[in-house]
């Protein structure tokens, strides 16, 4: 049973590949390209004015692709990214003037405090949602400055602090633009070819379910508390690096560089870039810096400039530039220019979807249909369940016959209505096991005692029932629910 | 510190709160209508008051009108953004819309340093600035119409959602917005009407603090996160728990200021608000809310 979906997924999976495999190899050298231009530049043509603001480039391509892992992956409203870009650089500072260890230490130890400090408030903070969460990693930002400020003996309060000397990595300064810029740019870079390559594994895919509904990926098994951690830490981790960086280049440090607005920057930056690829880091964060540093001759005009392009984004290109427009602005463009087509049925898939795109429409729409492994089974009787519940049983030709599962005695209450009485039910594996009933004899109510009963708090479904015996059996099979597959119109009722 | 300076905190912290608790029913109002929540609620403080300010002090009008002007013009900015900015973006999701309304109070607060400077301006008192002394300590009849304004808008409000077809209109466009329209409600219209209130609301807690602290462009986004945090602890989506939190908000403070350096205000009211987080979601007033999703 576990195998179907699997194989299908990975039918699917093939197949798209292969449709794509032309355009997969294009992105490839373009991706190659990028990076040659990038580290090949200033060999050609030395310019200390681009040189510098390239770096400042590169260290927001680092909070950018930090943002894009917490924002864009695992769709968590955090603005923390600014507090911890702080946390690393004045601990790099700190550590390296105050007690005077090589400036290398320095840098490992301001990306551990980022960590650290993410992973003590993590669990807390990222049970919050949405705006709870944007709330208070936003408050985690003032407390920062706040303490930044008034520990004045230490941080050198709203003067900042200074001398921060150049990093030095076995006997080799960077303390020059040009080694600098290798510097922020190498690591920017490994960064991303990190972030790029784990995300295409199972932790992308987990991030991106928990995006898409939190409570439907927790009944799928992915344990969301700990993805939703890692990829916080992880995001704190590359700030704090970003944040060491930031004052072994500049020399000087002060609160100002960690701001509301430095939280906010990055975000735009992401926006610009899209969130499905960490490689639009790049692009947000070389075109927002140029543009920076173009209105520096008209400071007061930055902040209108910034919140213009946010809105401009959000309101037609909300997955990136590169994404182009909304697919219900595109279709309108379209009936606007009276060409010829109403676009794919996955476009209108899609306007449904809105934020994701129009491949991993096709493959959830591919899932569901294979019913033809199931259809030509011979079905024994399974014994009735409560005189409305039956569930049939069929041995599929596997050898185990350990028990996936066990129900012992459910019944689900709710006010006056009986909707689960007393049911027990065994799967076994290498069994396909059918729950059926007519409407309303509580097979969904019996599937969300299943599935929720790893969170039995939420919604409170189970708490009307008595607590199955199986439930506490199951937790400790780890991964929990490797068998656990549904498909369902709503996961929330 | 003597008994009467703890008082005369203590009266400060009830006029502050009271502010954060009228800025935390302009989140409240447009939440319990259409689960938007308005991070720009903030700069619809700022606006009010620098308003009046531009049409008091710049153009001569009498209080009487400038007051009300400004939260004419204000209301109009509340609802542009909604039907040019919200409406469109709240199809996206609810994460783009939120960083919408943070992108929305960036904009208003960079133009209001563009009009208006860096330097904060203040506003003329309801009436005088007399202070009585009650017992030793001095009270600011500014301070009693503040609290007097917040308790009122409550009223208003609790009485809107409880006693009106209006109010409850407005609530079901919330709970269900495709079953509110099918009963013939027009969730637009009740949700532009929230916005309108709010920012109503907005203008007046501007306003009504204008004569007693300075507002300059960087105060919208302060006070519009202490009224948020003050939403928050009396319980989200409540009327009542917003006031509440207010009030708990700024007596905390104020105390926290008779303690400990004033630099730490800020840091106090968002450590309270991690506290009440972690323990009590649900808020003082243990509010029940819709989980989203």
């Amino acid at each position: 049973m576990s195998a179907e979906p699997a194989a299908v997924q990975a039918r699917g999976a093939g197949a798209a590949r292969a449709r794509r495999g032309l355009r997969f190899r294009w992105a490839t050298l373009f991706k190659v390209m990028v990076v040659a231009a990038l580290l090949g530049w200033p060999l050609a043509r030395e310019s200390l004015y681009t040189l510098s603001v390239m770096t400042t480039a590169g260290l927001f391509t680092i909070l950018t692709i930090s943002v894009g892992l917490v924002l864009g992956q695992a769709g968590q409203l955090s603005f923390g990214h600014s507090a911890f870009y702080g946390i690393g650089a004045y601990t790099a500072a700190l550590t390296v003037s105050e007690l005077e260890l090589p400036t290398a230490a320095g840098l490992l130890a301001a990306a551990a405090a980022s960590g650290l400090v993410a992973l003590l408030i993590g669990r807390p903070v990222l049970s919050l949602r949405y705006f709870y969460l944007a709330l208070a990693t936003i408050g985690l930002g003032q407390i920062f400055l706040v303490l930044v400020i008034e520990l004045r003996d230490l941080t050198g309060g709203a003067q900042g602090f200074a001398p921060v000397p150049p990093l030095e990595v076995a006997g080799f300064e960077f303390d020059t633009y040009l080694r600098q810029y290798y510097l922020v740019w190498i690591v920017a870079l490994a960064f991303l070819l990190f972030t790029q390559r784990a995300l295409k594994f199972r932790v992308g895919r987990s991030l991106r379910a928990l995006a898409t509904s939190e409570i439907a990926a927790s009944t799928l098994g992915v344990r969301t508390p700990n993805w939703k951690l890692l990829a916080f830490v992880t995001s704190a981790v590359y700030c704090g690096t970003a944040g060491a960086l930031f004052a072994f280049v500049t020399g000087a440090i002060s609160p100002t560089s960690f701001s509301f607005n430095a939280a906010v920057l990055p975000v735009i930056m992401m926006l610009i870039g899209g969130a499905e690829t960490a490689w639009g880091a790049i692009a947000g964060a070389v075109i927002m810096t140029w543009v920076g540093n173009s209105l520096s001759g008209a400071q007061q005009y930055s902040g209108l400039v910034y919140s213009v392009i946010m809105l401009l984004l959000l309101l037609f290109v909300p997955t990136g530039l590169l994404n182009g427009l909304r697919p219900d602005h595109r279709a309108r463009l379209r009936r606007l220019l009276r060409r010829e087509g109403r676009g794919q049925p996955a476009e209108c898939a899609l306007a449904a979807e809105q934020e994701r795109s129009a491949e991993q429409c096709e493959t959830r729409l591919a899932l569901p249909l294979e019913p033809a492994a199931y259809a030509g089974l011979p079905v024994p009787a399974g014994e009735p369940e409560g005189g409305l519940l039956a569930a049939l049983t069929s041995r599929a030709g596997a050898n185990g016959e350990k028990p996936l599962l066990q129900i012992e005695h459910v019944s689900v209450d709710f006010g006056g209505l009986r909707a689960v009485n007393d049911v027990s039910l065994e799967v076994r594996e290498g069994h396909v096991t059918a729950l059926i009933g007519p409407n309303g004899a509580g097979k969904t109510t019996l599937f969300n005692v299943i599935a929720t009963c790893r969170s039995p708090a939420r919604a409170g479904w189970c708490s009307a029932a008595p607590r199955p015996p199986a439930c506490s059996r199951l937790t400790p099979l780890g991964w929990g629910w490797p068998v656990l597959s549904r498909t369902s119109r709503s996961s929330r009722t | 510190m003597s008994i009467s300076q703890w008082l005369q905190l203590l009266v400060a912290g009830i006029t502050a709160g009271a502010v954060y608790g009228l800025i935390g029913l302009g989140y409240v109002t447009v939440f319990r209508t259409s689960r938007v929540v308005n991070m720009a609620q903030g700069s619809f403080v700022m606006l009010g008051a620098l308003l009046t300010y531009s049409f008091f002090s710049e153009l001569g009008w009498p209080f009487w009108l400038a007051a009300p002007a400004a939260i004419l013009v204000v209301v109009g900015v509340s609802l542009l953004m909604y039907t040019v900015v919200i409406a469109p973006i709240m199809k996206v999701s609810l994460v783009a819309m939120i960083l919408a309304t943070i992108g929305v109070g960036l904009l208003l607060e960079n133009l209001a340093l563009l009009r208006w400077g860096g330097y904060g301006k203040s506003v003329p008192f309801f009436t005088g600035d007399t202070p009585f002394i009650v017992g030793g300590v001095a009270i600011r009849p500014q301070s009693l119409w503040v609290l007097a304004l917040t308790l009122a808008v409550l009223a208003l409000l609790h009485s809107l959602s409880n006693y009106t077809l209006l109010g409850k209109r407005m609530t079901a466009s919330a709970s269900n917005p495709v079953a509110a329209g099918l009963c013939g409600v027009s969730t637009r219209t009740m949700v532009l009407l929230a916005f309108g209130l709010s920012a109503a609301i907005g203008a007046l807690g501007g306003i009504a603090i204008g004569s007693l602290n300075p507002v300059s462009y960087l105060s919208g986004g302060i006070f519009g996160l202490n009224g948020f945090v003050a939403a928050i602890l009396g319980g989200w989506g409540s009327s009542a728990g917003a006031v509440v939190g207010g009030l708990t908000l700024g007596v905390t403070q104020a105390v926290a200021i008779g303690v400990l350096p004033a630099g730490y205000k800020d840091a106090i009211a968002f450590l309270l608000l991690l506290l009440i987080l972690y323990f009590r979601p649900s808020g003082l007033l243990n509010v029940k809310t819709a989980d989203l999703e």
